[in-house]
């Protein structure tokens, strides 16, 4: 296919279009882009990837505007992947992350794609790590990742991220408290954004206290909390400082090979997932066939006796 | 898995009617859409850039602020500088003479006030394929 290396060419060259058409393609997870990916995979660029996640309203999507306008301050060359939910009914969505993002608008070397999660669960979209793949491969360094951001269970971008940002706000009614543990234990640095308002600091010690309350080997990384207000333009170069402190910390004896291992692994996980899955299912329904004919059968004993064989002829014979 | 339809919808220009484009961008929604909606007072430039970054299938632009012949001609000779063949289509305060000069420049087709929701989507349905490799 002389048209896999055309796409390849067009990638490496930064070329908008061939990249939005094979981020489109790897969205609609066309068979046809596990070619290519396999291609491009090798010529990715050592770029930072930055996940944000939290509840809704915090500011991800302002803060990832005023850190891609930092970051074009240095001359880097961004990309962002926001993702935002599908209707579970219509399967429909409704992109805004971007309307935060607009000052970039015509600026080529900002690329911004918004994303809908298409029914994936966790806060991120079943093409995130491919669409990830892409964009390192056309050199953008950093990449922000924006999350659904339901505050709860998204600790899936913990798994494609270098750097994981847990976004905070006050005012959201609660404390931090009511939050879902998990997404408290997933950041490497803390943002409260609004600081601008009185609260602000009152959940900044809360969190402190929080995170004060594990133990940190000297070696490991301490996870920061920053004060944040976009608006004002306070506390974004110490952001921004905070998360170079964790590269450069990532990219110190090795950590980063280690991290990236993990990222591979989820990516292999991903794929086998949805593959092993439909497998599955038509597996299952095979042998599920035949053995309903006359009656309903107790669907307990069923499922264990199903369980069994199909290990026999899934499992074990692999 | 099955294909999106996915759309931009955006307002170019000193125009800030936004009730009748959040209207349209939610009822896309509804019915089962990918819209990808810019917010106000994009530039032809930004439009062209976003739509291409987006990967859509389609430009819908609301402009209520009269200055449509203008706006929709610059989006359209943008998009043909970059190479992009993304239709484009949209709505608002058009006067009938007008939108023959629109059809005519190559706009796909334009709605006015009173415009069903459910016509729109018709319109989409029937005249916008999502694109592929
Ligand atoms: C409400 C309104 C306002 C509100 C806007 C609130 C808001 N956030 O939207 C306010 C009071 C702020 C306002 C201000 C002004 N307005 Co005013 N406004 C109106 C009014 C009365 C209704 C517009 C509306 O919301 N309609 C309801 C929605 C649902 O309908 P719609 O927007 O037309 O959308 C439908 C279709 O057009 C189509 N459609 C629209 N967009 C899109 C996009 C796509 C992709 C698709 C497929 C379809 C589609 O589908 C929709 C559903 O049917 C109209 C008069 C009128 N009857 O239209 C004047 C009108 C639009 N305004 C007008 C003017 C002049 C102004 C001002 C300049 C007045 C002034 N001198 O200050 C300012 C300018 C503000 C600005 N910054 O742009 C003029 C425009 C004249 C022109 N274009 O030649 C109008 C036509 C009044 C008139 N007869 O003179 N306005
Ligand atoms: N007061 C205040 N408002 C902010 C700040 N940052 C963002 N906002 C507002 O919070 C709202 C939600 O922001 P958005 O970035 O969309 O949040 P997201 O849902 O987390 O992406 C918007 O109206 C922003 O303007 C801030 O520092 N201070
Ligand atoms: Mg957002």
């Amino acid at each position: 296919m002389p048209k896999v290396q055309a796409i390849l060419e067009g990638i490496l060259k930064k070329d908008a279009l061939t990249a939005s058409r094979l981020l489109r393609a790897v969205d609609d997870q066309d068979p046809k882009t596990i070619e290519i990916l396999e291609k491009i995979y090798p010529e990715r660029k050592p770029s930072q990837v930055i996940g944000l996640t939290g509840p809704p309203g915090v500011g991800k999507s302002t803060l990832i505007d005023a850190l891609v306008a930092k970051e074009r301050e240095g001359g880097a060359c961004v990309g962002v992947l926001a993702i935002d939910p599908s209707s579970p009914f219509t399967g429909g969505a409704l992109l805004g992350d971007r309307i935060r993002m607009s000052r970039h608008a015509s600026d080529p070397d900002v690329f911004i794609r918004s994303l809908a999660s298409r029914g994936r669960m966790g806060g991120l979209s079943a093409s995130l790590q491919d669409s990830l793949v892409v964009m390192q491969a056309m050199g953008y360094s950093p990449i922000f990742v924006e999350t659904v951001g339901t505050g709860q269970d998204e600790v899936e971008v913990l798994r494609v991220s270098h750097t994981t940002l847990v976004v905070l706000a006050p005012g959201l009614g609660d404390s931090i408290q009511s939050l879902k543990a998990g997404i408290m234990e997933i950041a490497d640095i803390y943002v409260v954004n609004k600081a601008d308002k009185d609260s602000a600091r009152t959940l900044q010690s809360e969190i402190e206290d929080l995170i004060g309350m594990k133990a940190y080997a000297p070696e490991d990384w301490q996870p920061r909390v920053i004060l944040t207000s976009p608006a004002y333009d306070q506390g974004l170069k110490e952001l921004q400082e905070a998360i170079k402190a964790h590269w450069t910390y990532l990219n110190k004896a090795g950590r980063r090979r280690l991290k990236e291992e993990q990222i591979a692994k989820q990516l292999v996980i991903g794929r086998m997932q949805d593959k092993i899955l439909h497998l599955l299912e038509t597996k299952l329904n095979h042998l599920l066939e035949g053995a309903w004919k006359d009656e309903i059968l107790n669907p307990y004993t069923m499922s264990n006796k199903l369980f069994e064989r199909f290990k026999q002829q899934v499992v074990d014979e692999t | 898995m099955e294909k999106k339809v996915r759309l931009l919808i955006g307002k170019v220009g000193l125009d800030g009617h936004d009730r009748g484009v959040k209207i349209v961008a939610r009822a896309l929604r509804d019915a089962g859409f990918e819209v990808v909606y810019t917010g106000l007072h994009q530039t032809p430039e930004a439009i062209v850039n976003m739509a291409i970054q987006e990967g859509v299938d389609a430009i819908g632009l609301s402009i209520l602020s009269g200055a449509h012949l203008e706006l929709f001609e610059r989006v359209l000779c943008l998009l043909k500088e970059k190479g992009a063949t993304i239709p484009v289509f949209g709505g608002g305060i058009i006067p009938p003479e007008d939108i023959v000069a629109l059809k005519k420049m190559g706009v796909k087709e334009t709605f006015t006030p009173g415009a069903l929701t459910d016509q729109i989507v018709k319109w989409i349905e029937d005249n916008i394929v999502p694109q592929s490799l």
